[in-house]
């Protein structure tokens, strides 16, 4: 058995540390995100089973699940957490865009909402990503004209709220991850070295 | 790592996806809006275009990067004519009028025609595509495009010959009443014809009943009174006229009145019959 790991704010809950229903929730995890561990942002939720439950059930039906590609969705919450600053969720989403943080880790300059990747990224994702950290970020300041640039990307209306689900999901994360204070998983970065 | 590799990754998920929902599609309308829903994951484009030469017939399928799609049969262009006989690959900024149709081609940005004939199996299929500067489709989307086009005609292909099938089918299935229903109402005429001939064959046995009834008359009957008068004939050269008067002829007028009544029964019976 691995010793608990102690964290100023949250608590972080390891898999043998947890309550049956808290282990069942963390293999749920394990499962839909194909990892043979359990991610710092479950862990550090441990201690709260009904909280727990209640994120990871809106993070995997808005990330998980829906007609919308992940990789698309990924990109939108790496953004999202990259222009606010919060550094696990971008380390842990840009190694989610199914490793795409090769790519797009070393260089600094790289936002996906600009042209530097103009010719390889369909421009409906360029726009979504743009729209959705808009409204992830600056929510109060989304127009009508933003839902207009979604529709003439192609986007229906359900493809819309999924995509905009994005922007709250996003805020869900950064903010539980902030205040944490939880550290990139030494695990995840050593899966996709 | 490439660009290309690149590519392929961010959209090998939604090709994949894309894969599974063709598979899934129950019939070509589904088809349709699968792939109009989901073009937009894959590649950049204004129009993109597809005619498929099926049957001697031409099914083209337009889709547009707003979403929305429009089916058209036997309208091949001038440019898909060419394509599918030449085979020669097209990319260059004439745009065909065919595309006004769909789109205000005045509006676009550096507009750019893209086209190609592709050969699956039996199919002969034209692939073009209208893109600009905003919706700017590469020499790295060509590969994308030609496995999308190879996924959609195979699907079409079969949802196709499924409803051919299942129309045939029903054809069938129609004849096939026809015919049952035409074989019960020659059962029914056989059936009336036999009703009619067990009451003619019947009638007939009557008539023949009758008949010998009336030969019997004849026989017996007949033969009796007849012969009476026929032995008092014979015994009259016996008498003199007085005997003959007192005995005889008082005989042979019962037996004529006798035969007479005979006859009458015989006459009535035969108009009886007939």
């Amino acid at each position: 058995m691995s010793s608990p790991i102690r964290n100023k704010r949250y608590r972080i809950v390891s898999y043998e540390e947890a309550i049956p229903s808290v282990k069942k929730i963390y293999d749920d995890t394990k499962k839909k995100f194909q990892l043979p561990f359990v991610l710092n942002w479950f862990k550090c939720q441990g201690d709260n089973p009904t909280l727990l439950a209640g994120n990871w059930a809106k993070l995997k039906s808005t990330l998980m699940e829906g007609d919308i590609p992940k990789v698309l969705k990924q990109l939108i919450i790496y953004n999202v957490s990259k222009e606010r600053g919060c550094d696990y969720c971008s380390k842990a989403h840009g190694i989610f865009v199914d490793s795409l943080s090769e790519e797009i880790s070393p260089n600094k300059d790289f936002i996906v909402t600009e042209n530097i990747y103009a010719t390889i990224i369909p421009e409906s994702y360029r726009i979504a990503v743009k729209v959705v950290t808009k409204a992830a970020l600056h929510h109060a300041d989304i127009t009508d004209s933003d839902f207009q640039e979604l529709e003439d990307a192609g986007f229906d209306y359900a493809e819309i709220q999924e995509l905009m689900a994005q922007a709250d999901l996003a805020n869900m994360l950064n903010t539980i991850a902030d205040i944490s204070g939880i550290k990139i998983d030494s695990e995840l970065i050593e899966v996709c070295s | 790592m490439d660009i290309l590799s690149t590519k392929y990754r961010i959209t090998y998920e939604a090709f994949s996806k894309l894969s599974g929902r063709i598979n899934k599609a129950r019939n070509i309308e589904e088809l349709v809006l699968v792939i109009s829903k989901n073009l937009k994951y894959l590649i950049d484009f204004r129009v993109f275009r597809m005619s498929i030469v099926l049957d001697n017939n031409a099914h083209s399928f337009s889709f547009f990067a707003k979403n929305g799609s429009k089916l058209e049969m036997n309208k091949l262009s001038s440019f898909e004519t060419n394509l599918l006989e030449h085979k020669i690959p097209i990319r260059h900024s004439v745009i065909p009028d065919k595309f006004n149709e769909f789109i205000d081609t005045t509006l676009l940005n550096n507009p750019v025609f893209w086209g190609w004939f592709i050969e699956r199996d039996t199919l002969n299929i034209s692939a073009t595509i209208l893109s600009d500067d905003i919706k700017v489709f590469t020499k790295m989307d060509i590969d994308i495009m030609h496995l999308l086009v190879d996924s959609f005609c195979i699907k079409y292909q079969q949802l196709y010959l499924s409803k051919q099938l299942t129309l045939k089918n029903k054809s069938l299935k129609s004849a096939l009443k026809l015919i049952e229903e035409k074989k019960k109402e020659i059962e029914k005429i056989l059936g009336q014809q036999q009703n009619v001939i067990i009451d003619k064959t019947k009638e007939v046995k009557l008539k023949n009943t009758q008949l010998l009834e009336i030969s019997s008359i004849n026989a017996h009957n007949l033969r009796e009174p007849l012969s009476r008068i026929l032995g008092l004939i014979e015994i009259s050269e016996h008498y003199n006229p007085d005997q003959l008067n007192e005995h005889i002829l008082k005989h042979i007028r019962t037996s004529a009145i006798d035969l007479d009544n005979v006859l009458k029964k015989v006459v009535k019976k035969s108009e009886k019959q007939y």
